[in-house]
């Protein structure tokens, strides 16, 4: 009977070893799942990278947007114009991380620049530069930044330097075109930054855009206010003047279109 | 959904306060009252119960700092956690403001996640 035994022992063996090779597919199957939840786990990780960086980068928008919006809702909510130079101050000092800084503008009839206001500086206000007559470098508010001021007048394109302290007086921080109605009314100058702020970033160049836009006509605006002891005309003027500045556009158009056809 | 903390922003800039204002809105379970400077905070401290301070230092009439010692020698505000931002960075004066016990020093110009995370981290707000 021993061939009995050996069958059944055989039996026994061909019985485990498809049992192992089962075991074997299972795990082989199990290992595959294991790579794809892995592979998966991995996208699902990246994914989630992308998330934070998209997240991240909303927030940085959404802090910008808040910070130019606060700051043109404040530059245009008053005709005062020591309302206005305050909020200019605070907008460059508190959003921008401004530690010294003057705003210049243009005298036409004298042909110089008047600093109307400045923060952080030892020069006084109402310092002022020939522009005609002053070399680069002679300006007394601002050190040797004479140069800089003359391009930005000259061009209207605002200039960003390399971060200065503000003893160096060598380049400004930031030399801000002051525009009302397409015209160059002014400059701001940077001088210095607050010793927590590294150096100008991206939001800080937005609000020098709605200083550059804004804050002319807005100093302006309130000069204008103030010198006409608060009076406004009444709304039924402006609405007469609107009428009359439409009357003068439709008779150049007619007088044209005459010209034309003879 | 109710406002379940209130807050007080003491600042006398009404660009920064709005812009504090603004950040705040989205910690939704937060009611926010603004002061003027230090003298206008503590009326209103005394009008109301507040579970968060934050006051800038320099302000006319009464400083942030003068504030927070207030604040902390007044039984029933003592244990308000009170957020400085400021202009100051000097490390003298975050130590300053810390020991007078200010809970945290936030320096301007402000990030505003910065802030809100500060404020729901001292509130203990999760999300």
């Amino acid at each position: 009977m021993p061939e009995t035994g050996s069958l059944e022992l055989k039996a026994r063996l061909d019985e485990l070893e498809a049992e192992s090779r089962e075991l074997r597919a299972k795990v082989a199957g199990l290992e595959r799942e294991r790579a794809l939840m892995l592979a998966h786990q991995t996208s699902v990780d990246a994914l989630s990278t992308r998330f934070a960086v998209r997240f991240s980068a909303m927030e940085d928008e959404l802090s910008m947007l808040a910070n130019v919006y606060v700051a043109s809702y404040q530059l245009s909510a008053t005709f005062k114009l020591d309302r206005v130079l305050r909020h200019v101050h605070e907008l460059l000092g508190q959003l921008i991380g401004s530690r010294a800084h003057a705003i210049f503008l243009v005298d036409d009839a004298s042909r110089t620049l008047v600093c109307v206001a400045s923060e952080g500086l030892a020069s006084s206000p109402n310092a002022t530069l020939d522009l005609a007559l002053d070399p680069p470098g002679s300006f007394t508010a601002g050190g040797g930044f004479g140069a800089v001021i003359a391009g930005v007048l000259e061009t209207g394109v605002s200039h960003f330097g390399e971060r200065a302290p503000v003893s160096a007086g060598t380049e400004p921080t930031a030399c801000i075109a002051l525009r009302a109605d397409e015209r160059m009314v002014g400059v701001i100058v940077v001088h210095a930054l607050l010793a927590q702020k590294p150096g100008l970033v991206p939001v800080d160049f937005e609000l020098f855009k709605l200083l550059s836009a804004h804050a002319g006509t807005a100093i302006y605006g309130a000069a204008l206010y103030e010198s006409a002891g608060g009076a406004v005309p009444p709304p039924n003027a402006l609405c007469f003047r609107r009428a009359a500045a439409a009357a003068t556009a439709v008779t150049s158009a007619t007088t044209q279109v005459d010209r034309n056809d003879r | 959904m109710s406002a379940e903390y209130s807050c007080l922003i003491v600042e006398d800039s009404p660009m920064m306060r709005q812009l504090l204002v603004m950040a705040l809105a989205r910690v939704k379970c937060l009611r926010v009252t603004e002061a003027d400077d230090g003298v206008d905070g503590l009326r209103k401290l005394a009008s109301g119960k507040f579970d968060i301070i934050l006051t800038d230092i320099n302000m006319p009439i009464m400083d942030g700092l003068k504030l927070v010692k207030r604040v902390r020698s007044d039984p029933t505000h003592k244990d308000v956690p009170i957020i400085i931002i400021t202009t100051e960075g000097a490390a003298e004066d975050r130590q300053r403001a810390l020991q007078l016990g200010a809970n945290a020093y936030i320096t301007k110009p402000i990030q505003a996640p910065q802030v809100i995370a500060k404020v729901k981290e001292l509130l203990k707000i999760e999300g």
